[in-house]
């Protein structure tokens, strides 16, 4: 293995001084091997290094009570769906049109703009891209009981090429439904809703409503032209 | 192939993936009086009693270290009479899956009921890795124990 020859040639932790972390003059000769640092195994060997530590207090009593429990097969199905809390609705959106999904940050508003669908701008990874609410396009009453703005993030949602921002006040994770498992929404529903609905599914111990990306993204462009 | 591949102190040994059920931390056993030094405990596996070999005891005479590598590796074993059963094997530093061509496993050159168990070996930057077969372990270890005479 060639070894590394620069100067400063210290085995802890070289990426933040001669790797692509760093901002020494003289970089590391390993990178035109290896291009980055996540390449290269001392980088991957100090990350083993981690394991090598005691495990912090109450992560093996979890552990215990996780491995205790039979494991139940879950039901399969065809549609992925990213399933999310806006008030006091459960919704879901098909994975296929997420792209990221990042913390609560600053919507700047736009001024002039007094619209109840735009929230604003924000910027996403250096991009400014628009902040749509979705409650508001759905109708859905923001006030619950459990408004923690811990559990508060940003979706970015690509849609036939444009993206949306949408805050949500909370994400449970990732989700499964067939379509033949869809059930008609319910009449109590608004009409606003109802259109925008593809149907109802159950996860776990609550009622999920399957969106229509398309109709959204038909509601949004309505409203942005 | 992917292998787990864990130390038994500077030996490296390596597991097929196929194998194993799940790998988990090393969770708190129950001991009972009289175990040999090898049977770590037994423990709740997802509703089942699953006993648990400390393969450092069993090759090195000592315990597993307390760290956060060392690991779980639940398998199934055939014992004797083709009894299926499940067992953990409790092996230190198991952090990593590799992936072998299985034509480069090649012969060690030791044989020996003497030593720690040794089979086909690979060769990699830092040495030689040998593959364990969770069956073979039972070779080294009193079977009475972990399956019930016919």
């Amino acid at each position: 293995m060639k070894k590394r020859t620069t100067k400063n040639n210290k085995n802890d932790n070289c990426w933040s001084t001669i790797g692509v972390w760093g901002n020494a003059q003289e970089k590391c000769d390993r990178l035109g091997e290896v291009i980055h640092c996540r390449n290269c195994d001392v980088f991957l060997m100090a990350g083993r290094g981690v394991f090598e530590s005691r495990p912090p207090v109450g992560y093996l009593t979890q552990w215990q009570k996780e491995i205790s429990i039979k494991k139940e097969e879950r039901k399969k199905g065809d549609i992925g769906v990213m399933v999310f809390r806006l008030g006091k609705e459960w919704l879901a959106l098909p994975v296929e049109y997420l792209q990221e999904i990042v913390e609560e940050k600053k919507v700047h508003k736009i001024p002039h703009n007094e619209g109840v669908y735009i929230l604003g701008i924000v910027n996403i990874g250096g991009e400014v891209n628009t902040c749509y609410s979705l409650m508001n396009l759905l109708e859905i009453d923001e006030n619950t009981d459990k408004n923690d703005s811990q559990l508060r993030r940003l979706i970015v949602m690509v849609v036939n090429g444009d993206r949306f921002v949408l805050p949500v006040c909370e994400i449970s994770g990732l989700a499964r439904y067939s379509s033949s498992d869809l059930l008609p929404a319910p009449a109590t529903l608004g009409e606003k809703m109802g259109t925008y609905l593809v149907g109802m599914f159950q996860v776990e111990n609550h009622q999920v409503a399957a969106l229509n990306v398309e109709q959204i993204y038909r509601g949004f462009e309505g409203i942005a032209v | 192939m992917q292998y787990v591949k864990f130390n038994l102190d500077e030996f490296r040994y390596v597991l097929s993936i196929t194998d194993v059920i799940e790998i988990i931390p090393y969770v708190k056993l129950t001991s009972l009086p009289n175990l040999p030094d090898y049977l770590a405990g037994l423990f709740n596996y997802r509703g089942s009693s699953v006993p648990v070999i400390d393969l450092c005891s069993l090759f090195l005479k000592r315990p597993c270290n307390k760290k956060l590598s060392t690991r779980i590796i639940v398998v199934e074993v055939i014992g004797k009479n083709s009894v299926k059963k499940m067992v953990g094997l409790m092996v230190e530093k198991a952090t990593e899956i590799i992936k072998v061509e299985e034509d480069s496993f090649m012969d060690a050159g030791v044989y020996g009921d003497d030593l720690p168990y040794i089979g086909p070996v690979i060769a990699d930057s830092a040495g030689l890795i040998s593959r364990i077969h969770p069956s073979e372990i039972f070779l080294q270890i009193d079977n009475e124990i972990l399956f019930p005479a016919a």
